[in-house]
């Protein structure tokens, strides 16, 4: 199951996401980026059934960009996490898609933004968010020692503290994190921790 | 996958929430909580479930979060329709038959949330409804229990609304009123809680406020 921590600081989003794809009792690829770009500036993470998660995956992220080709307008994070919404709340009824997702986007407007939409549709925009099993662990040291605009470098101390715990006590052993930051600059690889 | 594995909750009890509204004297106020959770998780503590349909209606909604998103962008639709064909505001009453029908056309594959509609009429007299998940109205009498519930913590709320609501209210005493009875009966349900909204509708503002209750 994907850990992705995500958190909105001041001016810029910073997600953690685990590299690992397992099949049964084996990590089959240890290197797996699974954050997918929307745009210059969202990223869209989906987990959840395995054929699923790259159905949903790519029909979003050509069905915004198709979008934007005919309107010529370029998305919105909140479009985005709107569009999604509707799909999943569609699907939930005719052909329900086991996906849960978090989406973070930079707007030159009102900066960032993270959402999470879980599998029935519920859309929800937080300031931070765990999605998987990892939140059982994460979420509570979230809510201690988050603060609203933090800079990177607190951030990514955060992220290292929320990490820890993981490799500490959690069942499953996702091999690395891949750290990524959305900014007014675009979208960009941190590192793995 | 293991991650999508449900208890065995009822799917209105998957999301949680409490869902109030009372009628005053020329006023009405609606209440919720403020939790978002999946099960038996906390998510986040600033979910909106009331929504302004116009200055003088407002709804709220509680049950499937999912649904009370689907079936409040479905009202939104409808009510700047009407409002386009008609040029007026929709009336509270024809409102609530509204969302009665809207319900009942999914009788066999419903939308699982509970409506609470609080609004004002022409003449400022309080209008309040609530109904089941399929439409079933319910129009409380105003002189004996002018209030009604929705949510998770309905059995909750409906004991400290019998208990505390009397009629006459102003909108100072309503606030006071509908605030106490959400936190007391939110207090008591684990699915609901972390805070409070009100809105207080009066004749010519409404008055919102964020109640801060027991954080858990």
């Amino acid at each position: 199951m994907d850990t992705v921590i995500s958190l909105i600081g001041r001016n810029f989003g910073i997600l953690a996401i685990d590299t690992i794809s397992p099949r049964s009792i084996v990590i089959m690829k240890k290197d797996l980026n699974k954050c997918v770009e929307i745009g210059k500036n969202k990223y869209l993470i989906v987990s959840g059934l395995p054929g699923d998660v790259s159905q949903f995956t790519d029909f979003i992220q050509k069905s915004v960009q198709l979008n934007s080709l005919k309107t010529g307008i370029p998305f919105s994070t909140h479009s985005v996490a709107n569009f999604v919404r509707k799909e999943l709340s569609e699907c939930l009824r005719k052909n329900p898609v086991k996906v849960n997702l978090t989406i973070l986007g930079f707007d030159d407007s009102i900066g960032p933004s993270l959402y999470f939409i879980d599998y029935l549709g519920n859309l929800q925009r937080m300031n931070y968010c765990v999605q998987g099993h990892a939140s059982l662990l994460v979420f509570s040291l979230l809510d201690r020692h988050f603060k609203k605009e933090m800079d990177i470098k607190p951030a990514i101390g955060l992220l290292v503290k929320c990490i820890g715990v993981l490799k500490n006590r959690f069942l499953i052993n996702q091999v690395g994190f891949l750290i990524k930051i959305i900014d007014s600059k675009g979208c960009r690889s941190v590192g793995i921790l | 996958s293991s991650a999508i594995e449900t208890s065995a909750m009822s799917i209105t009890e998957y999301n949680g929430g409490g869902i109030l509204a009372m009628a005053g004297k020329n006023c009405v106020a609606i209440a919720s909580d403020r939790r978002y959770g999946v099960q038996f998780q906390t998510m986040a503590t600033d979910k909106n479930k009331l929504y302004k349909m116009h200055d003088k209606l407002y709804i709220g909604l509680a049950g499937l979060a999912t649904d009370q998103a689907t079936f409040h962008e479905k009202l939104k639709f409808r009510l700047a329709m009407y409002s386009l064909r008609e040029e007026r505001d929709i009336k509270p009453a024809s409102f609530g038959k509204l969302v009665s029908t809207l319900l009942y056309e999914r009788r066999f594959g419903p939308y699982f949330c509970e409506p609470v509609i609080a609004g004002l009429d022409s003449a400022n007299e309080p209008y309040l409804f609530a109904s089941d998940f399929i439409g079933a109205p319910l129009i409380p009498d105003m002189d004996s229990n002018g209030f009604v519930v929705a949510g998770t913590s309905s059995e909750q709320l409906f004991g400290m609304c019998e208990s505390m609501w009397r009629p006459g209210l102003d909108p100072e005493e309503l606030f006071e009123t509908i605030s106490q009875c959400l936190l007391a009966g939110s207090d008591r349900d684990c699915l609901a809680g972390w805070g409070g909204t009100v809105h207080v509708i009066c004749p010519d503002k409404v008055i919102t406020r964020t109640l801060r209750g027991r954080m858990d």
